[in-house]
């Protein structure tokens, strides 16, 4: 039962990352909203992939095949390129962000009302 | 309209919950939890596994000769996600050199040339320019051993590039790299394309069977092909076919386009 508390955790990341999302107005912290919500997704693919005393999907110098036991390792994989991807969208958003406050010298995204002079 | 975005909340949380509650229990995930008991040393029986991810355990040490299981997930079973993934990084970098273009470019010409990155006032101590250096070479040499070792060990492209990326981050900010922005853009790009067509070059050469196939495993023990037995063992580094070779260059993407992202944000913040 105590173990169910994981997911628990998967949703209150991923309900807080929506809560900031919809109230925040600051383009950054919608990027940091984003990014707890990133975190989230990747925390339930470990949770699913979960087994107890279970190793890391790798042979070299595990224990012998009697008593070994292995974590799933498909979302092991998902999770590893996720975190590369995440890194780069992140960057991606970022520097939309600067370009937002360079043109408009706000982030808040209730003043961005178009481009007035865009030349 | 904030009772529309509060009506939305409760509805995203009241679906998350009932999502949770239809999830299998923590620690018993589909599929035969003893899967490695009842094998033994007998021949790859497929049809005794329940789920994909049972049949990786069993099978995919002895038909991708890696170690990692991981490794041999991201780089064999489903490279095609690996190549994809790869892509999405590059247009990323893409795209974040295009932006900052644009954005140097209309600031005019004074700014938009060789940079004047590392012109700190009072200049950096010398003592951090050497001791960054040394840890570079650390740092660097970390990173190759990751992807070098990434069919035996925990490690693979993927981690090992960002690891040297973090070291180009330390050139960064003692100011080490400071001449010549533009050509170190280059040069990076240069060797971001070569992995990215790596990559694909070598799933063309395997396409008499597949794209991305692994015709390399268990073949000549000269060209990463040394075949490797069932269970723990400490393996070879010449084993696991294209394996190795795919993670080099996805490192060799990763290392080199999150460099040319860190370098260009760098810049940009310098020229504020």
């Amino acid at each position: 039962m105590t173990d169910f508390f994981l997911y628990v955790t998967v949703v209150l990341l991923i309900f807080f990352g929506m809560v900031a999302l919809i109230y925040k107005r600051n383009l950054i912290k919608i990027v940091i909203a984003l990014n707890i919500i990133e975190a989230g997704i990747n925390l339930l693919f470990i949770a699913l992939a979960y087994r107890p005393n279970g190793t890391a999907p790798i042979f070299t110098l595990a224990p012998a095949l009697g008593e070994l036991k292995m974590v799933l390792p498909t979302p092991q994989a998902l999770i590893l390129t996720n975190i590369v991807i995440g890194f780069g969208t992140t960057a991606l958003m970022l520097t939309l962000a600067i370009l937002t406050y360079q043109n408009n010298h706000t982030l808040d995204i209730r003043k961005l009302r178009g481009v007035e002079n865009n030349d | 309209m904030r009772l529309a975005s509060f009506l939305s909340l409760v509805l995203i949380a009241a679906f998350l919950f009932v999502g949770i509650l239809r999830l299998h229990p923590v620690g018993e995930p589909l599929g035969n939890p003893d899967v490695f008991k009842d094998r033994g040393d007998a021949i790859t029986d497929i049809k005794n596994v329940d789920t994909m991810d049972d049949y990786y355990l069993r099978n995919g040490q002895t038909e991708t000769g890696s170690n990692n299981l991981v490794a041999s997930v991201v780089f064999d079973y489903r490279a095609f996600d690996t190549l994809g993934e790869a892509t999405v990084l590059f247009i990323v970098v893409s795209s974040i050199s295009m932006l900052f273009f644009t954005m140097i470019k209309r600031k005019g010409p004074e700014t938009s040339g060789v940079s004047r990155i590392g012109e700190f006032p009072g200049g950096v101590s010398r003592v951090i320019t050497f001791g960054s250096f040394l840890l570079y070479i650390l740092i660097i040499t970390f990173g190759i051993y990751l992807v070098v070792h990434g069919h035996l060990s925990p490690g693979g492209g993927f981690q090992g590039g960002a690891v040297m990326a973090s070291a180009t981050a330390l050139l960064l900010i003692s100011s080490l790299m400071t001449r010549n922005v533009q050509k170190t853009k280059k040069i990076f790009s240069f060797f971001e394309s070569l992995g990215l067509t790596l990559f694909i070059g070598i799933g063309f050469v395997g396409i008499g069977v597949s794209f991305l196939s692994n015709f390399l495993a268990n073949g000549n023990p000269l060209l990463f092909g040394k075949a490797i037995a069932f269970g723990p063992n400490p393996g070879y580094l010449v084993s696991a076919g294209t394996l190795p070779l795919l993670s080099l260059a996805i490192g060799m993407e990763v290392f080199f386009g999150l460099s040319i992202i860190l370098v260009t944000m760098y810049h940009a913040a310098k020229d504020e």
